[in-house]
């Protein structure tokens, strides 16, 4: 064969890469993504200081009644007793098992059977031996660890901790005479009990935002107990306030939401939600994905997901609507958004916020940001374990935990606290600190990350940062190991640093005591960092050298990573080390008027990364935003100006700006403001 | 000189320490380093060192050799300085490559340098000095101990005081150890009129000399607890022992008379010592 041939052949075979592959690619996506529903603008307004919810999202709430009313999951048969429908008897049977047993997530299940007895107290559907069962239920259930009798149940985390009060606050109002047998309390005290509890939770959210922030899995959660006390709470102020909050996680989903996808930093995801091995076996749903859509009419409606909790609470809820400014800022900002929010606090800022580390209501704002172990924490943290005899399994994950700390104190010559210190690579890693996320968001792409937050550290279930181009054609990068068992969240946080549509992050750890390393490697060693870049979900994808780019429609990515990379699978790439730099930028046909433009500007940028003792200087220059420069430690410049990697204000962007710790919320866009008084319990609405 | 004889003189038994030691100052200076880098000064450092060890120990067979009357194929002075100059030039070049590739600090590199110096140098005009056996006892002490600093230098210009009581224990250990063990051949030196430590600098005043490092390294193993070394707790179970086999050794280099009978035990002793120092600096590094 000659020369020449051989030559056309293989043009021939790149064109028919390059070009039939993404093509059947494309057409496959296209049968699996779901019809979009664009909310219409028109909508009917009351006037003044309170709305009507807008008919589209009533219309929403009927298409998702007309699917959820079928279903046989447990949250669906609040949707049928909402609707006066007979329930399918053998799922309340489970829930009843589960939550007589008090298993963990019963809270959940509680959340549930409360919504179904308040409903049929209007509508009276249930049987009367299945409504004295629930009855029974209720009145037996564990509603606080300061309540005696044992239970395999978690109720300190963020979504916990606001299930149980509810559940408490709810039952203790639908039964105020009648005496609940495990705390022998009668439900007025239960009331007593519990309102200050929701009040406080809902307190520190207005004041510090959520610290399991925007939690593909956890907001759903947050969603159903609010929503309950929204519907149901007899107190007013109560009520409105968890509306408000309601109204804040909404404007989160406004902000971060891309296309179909909470397309965001999490501080609590799991793997499933993360990645997609191809067309066939695509991401989970994120749970709070129905309730965005329901909401605000963002992303879509899965007809499938009948029985989301927070999405059956939203479509049978007669007292919340979202108000229609929100619903207006989740169609305004799909176009161009660049937004700034603050969550949580650290640690060593408790008492600048007036949260000390040895009480019991110190403790319950630490151990729903996992911090019990955390040095200035341990100590109270077991001495409450004591005084309520509650298993440390269910503080720490792990009851081996306290006895390694304790052997490791006394191997140490310290106390358990300064092991604690000493081990802070783990023990405050795992807390969901201060996190400054940042979302810059274009009609082509999306990127979004924790800025700077706990570089280094060794986290749990943390989803650092990701490029999104559409619902799948998604990247980001993780170092999986430490004491975090999944492979593409958690693990070790790098020092992500973002700007517009550029994003340096690097990847390294202080040296840990040696007995912390042996642990990580007995947990499984896992030394390399790398890439999720699904070639399944892009047009195109081409690797050069240490350059990976990806096309999906008219958005592109480019990834570089220092260490040389290379493919697992055919979503995966990997680099040998823990320590690594990876360089993303993000384009658009806008930008550079074809993808090999695109790949050209990117390849014949100049990039300099030098290793350091720590971490890497990265000088890098972005065809679209000049000079870069970033290392371990200091500011990200570009163009020799410095970026602003946080703090953050609680809010900052087109729609809102708040400072952080403030009790108050004023949303602005066009002629409408949502302004949100947690101090006097006021939710106002001005539009026209 | 046979091969059995040149292997046992280049003591690869040091070369194995030496690794060990630069390990050891890897590990009892890596809390401020990155993993990343920590990582790669050990995959980077240790046979690094190896090879420096090695060079270091093909000087003292050129010294060694230098005093032998009889000729073979082995005994060639200029064939042994090539290989220890191939062995150090692939140590010098990587040294450079891995300064320039991976940014480690230049310290490490200058004192490779450094090192090359001191070794060649030595050889050319050392190697024929009435008293070269100080600084055979010198080179391959350093052998060993001194891959402790240059753990340490690869991770940071900073080094703690430790580190270099750590490196003063186990460089007079080693010393110590083969002024002790030079009494054994003390006869047949004499008989071959070869120049010994212990028949250079007198018998008696060795021994003294031995005591007086003996005393030093104990003072070196004790204080390292008290200047924030990582694990206290740890390194003291085990310096607990060393201070016992160190003060016992040192008790029996001033009571005994090495010069009558040489105590193997003595050796056993040592051997015992070293093996707890590089323990408890193990330990230490917890």
């Amino acid at each position: 064969m000659k020369k020449s041939t051989k030559k056309h052949i293989k043009i021939i075979l790149i064109i028919l890469i390059i070009f039939g592959i993404p093509s059947t690619i494309s057409f496959n996506l296209e049968k699996k993504v779901q019809i979009f529903i664009n909310p219409n603008l028109d909508r009917y307004l009351s006037p003044n200081n309170s709305f009507n919810a807008t008919l589209e999202f009533q219309q929403r709430q009927q298409v998702y009644l007309d699917t959820s009313n079928n279903s046989n999951g447990l949250y669906a048969q609040s949707t049928r007793v909402y609707l006066g429908l007979a329930v399918y008897e053998p799922v309340i049977q489970e829930a009843l098992d589960k939550v007589n047993s008090r298993e963990d997530t019963s809270d959940f299940t509680m959340n549930a059977l409360l919504r179904i007895i308040y409903f049929n107290n209007i509508t009276g559907v249930l049987s009367v031996s299945l409504e004295s069962e629930i009855k029974d239920a209720i009145l037996n259930f564990k509603y606080w660890f300061t309540e005696p009798n044992e239970d395999d149940m978690i109720m300190w985390t963020e979504n916990h901790m606001i299930l149980f009060h509810t559940a408490e606050l709810l039952a203790g109002q639908f039964y105020p005479n009648d005496i609940f047998l495990n705390s022998g309390m009668n439900g007025t005290e239960h009331v007593d009990h519990a309102l200050p509890l929701v009040n406080r939770w809902i307190s520190w959210r207005a004041r510090f935002g959520f610290s399991e922030w925007h939690s593909n899995i956890y907001f759903s959660h947050d969603l159903m107990a609010l929503l309950n006390l929204v519907e149901f709470a007899q107190d007013n102020d109560t009520a409105t306030k968890a509306a408000m909050i309601i109204d804040l996680i909404g404007f989160d989903f406004a902000n971060n939401y891309y296309k179909g996808r909470y397309a965001t930093t999490h501080g609590r995801t799991e793997d499933n939600r993360q990645f997609g091995t191809s067309i066939y076996n695509l991401p989970s749903r994120e749970s709070p994905s129905e309730a965005a859509w329901l909401m605000l009419g963002i992303g879509y409606h899965e007809p499938s997901d009948t029985s989301n909790g927070a999405a059956v609470f939203l479509a049978t809820s007669e007292k919340y609507a979202p108000p229609p400014i929100l619903e207006d800022i989740g169609v305004h900002a799909i176009l161009y958004n660049e937004h700034k929010e603050r969550s949580s606090i650290n640690i060593k800022d408790g008492p600048t916020y007036g949260i000390g580390y040895t009480s019991e209501d110190d403790l319950m704002f630490w151990w729903p940001m996992s911090a019990p172990a955390a040095a200035p924490i341990i100590d109270s943290s077991l001495d409450l374990a004591e005084e309520y005899d509650i298993d440390l399994g269910l503080i720490f994950n792990d009851e081996l935990l306290v006895d390694l700390l304790k052997f490791g104190a006394t191997l140490y010559g310290t106390s358990l606290s300064g092991l604690c210190e000493k081990v802070k690579g783990v023990t405050q890693g795992v807390c969901l600190e201060t996190v400054n996320t940042y979302t810059y968001r274009t009609p082509y792409y999306q990127l979004s990350g924790a800025q700077d937050h706990q570089k280094g550290l060794a986290g749990l279930q943390e989803h650092i940062w990701q490029a999104s181009i559409d619902d799948y054609a998604v990247v980001y990068t993780n170092s999986p190991g430490g004491i975090g068992v999944q492979e593409f969240s958690g693990g070790w946080k790098p020092r992500a640093t973002l700007y517009k549509n550029v994003g340096v992050i690097q990847y390294d750890r202080l040296s840990q005591p040696l007995l912390l390393e042996v642990v990580f490697v007995y947990l499984g060693l896992k030394p390399y960092t790398h890439a999720y870049f699904p070639r399944w979900a892009f047009d195109i994808v081409i690797k050069q050298g240490k350059w990976t780019f990806g096309a999906r429609g008219d958005g592109y990515v480019a990834l570089y990573s220092y260490e040389p990379i290379t493919w697992k699978s055919k979503y995966e790439m990997r680099a040998f080390g823990n320590k690594n730099a990876y360089i993303v930028e993000l384009g658009s046909i806008e930008d550079y008027g074809s993808f090999q433009n695109f790949t050209s500007s990117i390849l014949s940028s100049k990039i300099k990364i030098v290793p350091k003792s720590v971490g890497f200087s990265v000088q890098y220059n972005s065809p679209l935003r000049g000079k870069i420069e970033v290392a371990w430690d200091g500011p990200m410049k570009v163009n020799d100006q410095e970026v602003d990697l946080g703090d953050y204000p609680r809010f900052d962007n087109n729609y809102c700006y708040q400072e952080f710790n403030t009790m108050k919320t004023i949303i602005r866009f066009e002629n409408q403001t949502l302004e949100l008084h947690f101090d006097n319990a006021t939710r106002l609405y001005y539009g026209t | 000189m046979k091969i059995k004889e040149i292997l046992f003189n280049l003591k690869p038994v040091n070369w194995i320490k030496g690794i060990f030691m630069v390990l050891i100052g890897i590990l009892n200076t890596r809390y401020t380093i990155g993993i990343g880098r920590v990582a790669s000064n050990i995959f980077i450092g240790l046979p690094m060192y190896f090879l420096i060890s090695i060079s270091m120990m093909l000087t003292v067979l050129i010294f060694k050799i230098s005093s032998e009357s009889s000729e073979n194929n082995l005994k060639n002075v200029k064939r042994i300085g090539f290989i220890f100059g191939v062995v150090f030039l692939i140590s010098y070049i990587l040294s450079i490559y891995y300064v320039i590739v991976l940014s480690l600090n230049c310290l490490s590199l200058i004192l490779v340098a450094l090192i090359g110096a001191f070794l060649i140098l030595s050889v050319y005009y050392l190697r024929n000095w009435e008293k070269k056996s100080l600084l055979i006892h010198i080179i391959e002490s350093l052998s060993y101990s001194f891959g402790i600093i240059y753990g340490a230098i690869l991770n940071t210009i900073m080094i703690p005081i430790y580190i270099f009581l750590f490196f003063m224990a186990a460089f007079l250990t080693q010393f110590s150890k083969d002024i002790i063990t030079s009494y054994k051949y003390l006869a047949q030196e004499r008989e071959k009129t070869e120049l010994s430590f212990p028949i250079t600098f007198g018998v008696q005043k060795s021994q003294k000399i031995a005591f007086i490092f003996e005393l030093i390294i104990i003072i070196s193993l004790i204080i390292p607890i008290f200047i924030g070394i990582y694990n206290a707790i740890m390194y003291l179970i085990s310096m607990i022992f060393m201070v016992i086999i160190f003060g016992v050794i040192s008790l029996l280099t001033l009571k005994l008379n090495l010069e009558l009978k040489y105590r193997r035990f003595m050796n056993l002793l040592f051997k015992a010592g070293i093996f707890f120092e590089i323990l408890s600096f193990i330990l230490g590094s917890f």
